[in-house]
């Protein structure tokens, strides 16, 4: 009890009297794991825009002009019973011709052709949306089959199915680069992290070596090394927290005008991931802290 | 029991050879009874500060044997080697004083490593600092006071454990004249108590005016080993 409570005290007492080298060690923490944050906010956002993107493409499914209303709506039917697809908008023959004057509303020549071609050229259209491209997939595979694939025209199937793969390689180089850029800076941030720690302690490689002499044990004087590391690790957890919250809440407006995501918050992103993203932060910090300080204490014991 | 009523200090045989085949030391046979002042005089480079090293296991011999009172350290373990020091005083110096500690901290960390409680520390330490005049001092940091009471304060800090051992290493070293003989007085004094002084000096007026036991070291050797000696470089 005595013996915990000296080392408690002797732990405070380092870090209060050695002020300056306890701002420099913590305020090194912070920086790394604010960067680390930033790294987890990036991966975030940048996954909240891809789908952002995959959620906006839609696929249409055009009929021959002859098909009739109930034929469409036949195979509309036919089209929500499959499970990977979450809505259908049914375009008839007259609303396809208005959205294609409206589109081309500023080319006389187009316009002028459909004057003269008289009759509806445009035949009613199903435009389907899916949570996700499997969803595509599952109806493109069931259009070939089905009983109304006689009446259809064209598909955008195919199309967005490019759209897609192109979509996932560049999702996927996006995020290996994200991958690297987080791994060199999150190892370049330990590193320094780590060093800060062993020349915070090699600066009082000196007092160790007393200690040693006056008959203090290894533990007796590694323990507030180690109290002193885990408390750095959660007062810089805690800025660190201070510092991302009202960051992410001061830039989130502009986030979201820029990348048109109204669907994603940076700041409930980071607090509903708080126990995930803080918590390893908090475990990568102690750890760093204990084992830099493990090192550079053993290194001066040597008396 | 550490310590016997025979020898507090054998040395037999002892010799020291650091890496490269440096010899600080060769055949150190030595006996010092308990209640001794012995001073170990000799020029720079001569072992002296080997010697020291050897008591207190900071180095291990390389032959022969050392007892200090029953307790055979010749081949002592590391981990019992906090253990060694807390029973031997030692005053070097550099004063080897806890720089971020006040004077009082640095007096009841010595007892503090020895898991002494609060109410022993609180009784001991002020006896210290009053024996070493430090008292109305002990608030200050080593760095406000003078290189005389930094100096008073490592004996207040050796002696909280009543070690029947002291070993000053140059404890007057960097002191003035005054300061060194306030030294040598409070050394006496606390011999006078039974304890057991080992001086290792370089200052000739200081081993002349003690009139004790003077061992004489050279290249590693005893060159002489007289009691109520003199400083004889």
């Amino acid at each position: 009890m005595a013996r915990s409570s000296r080392v408690l005290k002797f732990a405070w007492q380092n870090m209060w009297r050695n002020l300056w080298l306890s701002i420099v060690t913590l305020t090194t923490l912070v920086l790394v794991l604010v960067s680390l944050t930033a790294l987890f906010a990036v991966n975030a956002v940048t996954d909240a825009a891809l789908t952002k993107i995959q959620s906006k493409l839609e696929v249409a499914i055009n009929f021959l002009p002859t098909a009739i209303p109930q034929q469409v709506d036949d195979a509309k039917i036919q089209l929500l019973a499959l499970p990977g697809l979450d809505s259908i908008t049914s375009i008839s023959k007259e609303e396809a011709l208005l959205k294609f004057k409206e589109r081309t509303k500023d080319n006389a020549t187009i316009q002028q052709s459909l004057q003269e071609l008289g009759d509806n050229p445009f035949g009613p259209a199903l435009i389907l949306h899916a949570q996700n491209p499997a969803g595509y997939d599952q109806a493109l595979k069931f259009i070939q089959t089905a009983n109304f694939k006689d009446i259809i025209e064209t598909t955008d199937i195919p199309i967005y199915q490019d759209i897609v793969a192109k979509l996932d390689n560049l999702t996927g180089q996006v995020k290996r680069g994200a991958g690297i850029m987080a791994g060199f800076f999150g190892l370049l941030a330990l590193i320094v992290a780590f060093n800060t720690v062993r020349v915070s302690i090699y600066s009082q490689r000196e007092e160790i070596g007393i200690m040693k002499l006056v008959g203090a044990t290894n533990g007796f004087i590694s323990w507030p090394y180690v109290i002193d590391g885990s408390l750095y690790a959660l007062l810089a957890t805690l800025l660190t927290i201070g510092i991302c919250l009202p960051l992410a809440a001061l830039i989130e407006p502009t986030l979201k005008a820029f990348l048109n995501i109204e669907s994603f918050s940076l700041t409930q992103y980071l607090i509903k991931n708080s126990l995930s993203i803080f918590g390893l932060e908090l475990l990568i910090a102690v750890v760093i802290n204990i084992v830099a300080s493990a090192i550079a204490v053993r290194k001066y014991l040597k008396v | 029991m550490l310590y016997n009523e025979i020898d507090m200090i054998t040395f037999d045989g002892v010799e020291k050879v650091y890496p490269k085949g440096v010899i600080a030391l060769k055949n150190i046979n030595l006996h010092i009874k308990p209640g001794e002042i012995v001073s170990i005089v000799g020029q720079s480079g001569t072992g002296k500060t080997t010697l020291i090293k050897l008591l207190i296991a900071e180095e291990k011999p390389s032959a022969g044997r050392i007892v200090i009172g029953d307790w055979d350290i010749t081949n002592i373990r590391d981990k019992e080697v906090p253990y060694l020091r807390r029973q031997i005083g030692v005053v070097f110096q550099d004063f080897k004083l806890l720089p971020k500690k006040t004077i009082y901290e640095n007096v009841a960390f010595a007892l503090e490593v020895v898991g002494a409680s609060r109410g022993q520390i609180k009784k001991i330490v002020p006896q210290a600092l009053k024996i070493v005049g430090l008292a109305d001092k002990h608030y200050r940091y080593p760095n406000e006071i003078s290189g005389g009471e930094q100096q008073r304060a490592v004996i207040a800090r050796s002696l909280v454990h009543k070690p029947k051992l002291l070993v000053a290493d140059e404890p007057t070293g960097n002191l003035d004249a005054i300061n060194a003989a306030d030294i040598i007085h409070l050394l006496k004094k606390i011999n006078s108590f039974g304890t057991t002084i080992l001086l290792v000096t370089h200052n000739k007026d200081i081993v002349n005016s003690l009139k004790k036991r003077v061992i004489t070291l050279d290249a590693g050797h005893v060159v002489s080993d007289n009691h109520e000696g003199r400083y004889t470089l």
